[in-house]
């Protein structure tokens, strides 16, 4: 039996797709860890392999997409779908099995622009659904990432930042963490040491300890971290002005439109450079959805920390949301996630990605 | 399910000990039909009282299929984030959903679930360094680290407490300690007690890493069928252990 889309998107037939329901379940756990599984169906055959049944649509349409632009496929493109996904409710009145109507744009150009096409779309769709107001929550997953590498602090410290911050954990945190005696110990040992030595030295430590269990990682793993390590004692201390500093980049919840404003005030009172580009873009972004004018939006806030936990997605990033329902389900959502295609492919195939999707259960809940 | 239900671990050391802590109460546990009987009168105690493997004992607690059990504190956290114990410091869930609740810790069956690896991994000593290594083993490889166990969820809630995700979870049903030297997996969460296993095995414990004592304990389910009968006979059982 065939099944019509719906056709939130004016999208031509020959642009829909529906891609497979069913994959291994290892590609959503490699891409977002075991904390996805509690969300996914999963499935095992009779050798034990597991498999999931699609959680949403973005991920099975980025591995056709993966294998089409292997095989030489170019330029930018657009896909709509229309179809059914499942996943395990995080709070109980949710549905396991739910329909997604939305679209993929690949290989176009990163840029406030896109955004802001990909958002319009979203919003006019909505609306044409028969949605009358919504409240939009945005985020940008690459504003903090940007404050930590304009602050110019070491790379490792850098990284367990980021983490913590996608992770909704405390960066203070991460910023406090306590070098381990060890690697104070080995300071003096490692401290601008080649990496041939370093791993010599490494693999004599090992021999005296009388093992060759060592796992999938290599000393040369091993040595270069504690290079790493000896190199970055002493900078964790100096956390005080940059703890100051991403909790005012952490704490930034405002309009939208005043979103640079805010953000560029930081910047410029901590003395941070390189940022201009980045908040120029999220100028232009906003800039152009205030002026868009769209019947839709009754409002739109801006907040840092806006999208953290959700998987893939690495820039832009929207929900929005019916205000008389006062749902905490979002009927709206989408984002960019340029490095998705990249992860799937092992960086064989790199190419931008941006998103949207509607859920009809909920827009006609809202209309 | 009018009368109280009691299990007790069926075999090896946990078996003899929770007799003997029995017997130490005033209850002496007489086994129906010799050694492999799989039933037991409890002198002056008014019970129903059957010998159950300790993982087999938390499920019925948590599924409310008996009122009272002896097994490891190991076990029920595994089976349910809703276990109420006020005897461990392990993150757990405790509120009106509560499915089992830790009445008595027993003071014997002592084991630690601890996170270990390859102790050839001399730049890992603490949490945090492990958390950094899992993140460059993705960032390098392109895949997660593989962590084996058989702790599932204790492992889950543990990694989630200290922001650990680059890692994925090859269960295991025996032997967990063989799978860094096998190929199966970098890191292990297993339950050791003295640590001779891990250093036979090429493995470490981190400074921090247990992730919880575990001991044998007396447990209550909470959505077992009570009855008055089976509230009667519990009250004067826990009546005598204090």
């Amino acid at each position: 039996m065939s099944i019509r889309p719906i056709n939130y998107f004016g999208a031509n037939e020959s642009e829909f797709v529906d891609p497979d329901t069913i994959m291994a379940a290892s590609i959503p756990l490699e891409l977002s860890g075991e904390a996805v599984r509690s969300r996914l169906c999963v499935f095992k055959d009779k050798d034990g392999d597991e498999y999931a049944l699609r959680p949403d649509l973005t991920l099975p349409i980025a591995l056709e997409e993966v294998e089409d632009r292997r095989r030489g496929k170019t330029g930018e493109d657009t896909l709509y779908y229309s179809a059914r996904a499942w996943r395990l409710p995080a709070e109980s009145p949710q549905p396991m099995e739910f329909t997604q109507v939305g679209f993929e744009t690949f290989g176009a150009k990163s840029s406030a622009e896109q955004d802001v096409i990909a958002f319009t779309k979203v919003c006019e769709a909505a609306y044409n659904a028969g949605v009358h107001e919504v409240e939009v929550e945005f985020g940008d997953l690459g504003v903090f990432p940007a404050f930590v590498d304009a602050l110019g602090l070491k790379k490792s410290q850098s990284e367990k930042i980021k983490r913590a911050f996608r992770q909704a954990r405390d960066v203070d945190g991460a910023l406090k963490a306590v070098p381990s005696d060890l690697h104070v110990k080995l300071k003096s040992k490692f401290k601008g040491l080649p990496q041939k030595e370093a791993e010599s030295f490494v693999r004599e430590v090992v021999e005296g300890l009388k093992t060759d269990v060592i796992g999938k990682r290599t000393f040369d793993d091993i040595a270069q971290r504690l290079i790493e390590k000896s190199d970055e004692l002493g900078i964790v201390r100096t956390t005080g002005s940059v703890h100051a500093i991403l909790s005012r980049v952490l704490r930034v919840d405002v309009p939208s439109e005043r979103a640079a404003e805010a953000l560029g005030q930081i910047a410029k009172s901590s003395g941070l450079s390189k940022l201009d580009s980045q908040i120029e873009n999220i100028a232009q972004r906003f800039d152009a959805i205030a002026k868009a004018d769209l019947p839709v939006i009754y409002s739109t806030r801006f907040q840092t920390p806006f999208g953290r936990r959700f998987n893939y997605y690495d820039g832009f990033v929207f929900e929005m949301f019916d205000l008389a329902a006062r749902s905490t389900a979002p009927l709206g959502a989408g984002g960019r996630y340029d490095g998705l295609l990249a992860n799937l492919s092992h960086g064989s195939v790199n190419e931008t990605a941006i998103g949207g999707v509607l859920r009809p259960d909920r827009v006609a809940e809202a209309s | 399910m009018s009368q109280l239900k009691m299990a007790i671990p069926s075999k090896g050391r946990l078996k003899e000990d929770a007799s003997e802590w029995l017997e130490s109460c005033g209850f002496q546990l007489n086994q129906q039909g010799g050694e492999r009987g799989y039933r037991a009168d409890l002198e002056g105690l008014e019970a129903e009282v059957m010998f159950l493997s300790a993982q087999e004992i938390a499920n019925r607690l948590i599924e409310g299929k008996i009122h009272l059990g002896i097994t490891g504190q190991d076990l029920l956290h595994e089976s349910s984030s809703c276990v109420e114990d006020s005897f461990t410091d392990f993150q757990h869930h405790s509120s009106d959903e509560s499915v089992a609740k830790v009445i008595k810790p027993l003071n014997f069956g002592h084991s630690n679930v601890v996170l270990a690896v390859p102790k050839a991994w001399i730049d890992v000593t603490v949490i945090s360094d492990f958390e950094e290594v899992t993140a460059q083993y993705l960032a390098k490889n392109g895949h997660r680290m593989r962590v084996a166990t058989k702790y599932v969820s204790l492992t889950r809630t543990f990694f989630e407490t200290h922001g650990i995700a680059a890692y994925r979870i090859v269960e295991s049903v025996g032997a967990t300690e063989a799978a860094p030297a096998s190929g199966t997996a970098d890191a292990i969460v297993d339950i050791t007690s003295t640590g001779a296993t891990l250093e036979a095995n090429g493995l470490k414990q981190l400074v921090d890493g247990t992730i919880l004592r575990s001991q044998a304990v007396l447990a209550k389910s909470l959505v077992a069928e009570w009855s008055t009968v089976a509230k009667q006979a519990a009250e004067s059982f826990l009546g005598a252990i204090r």
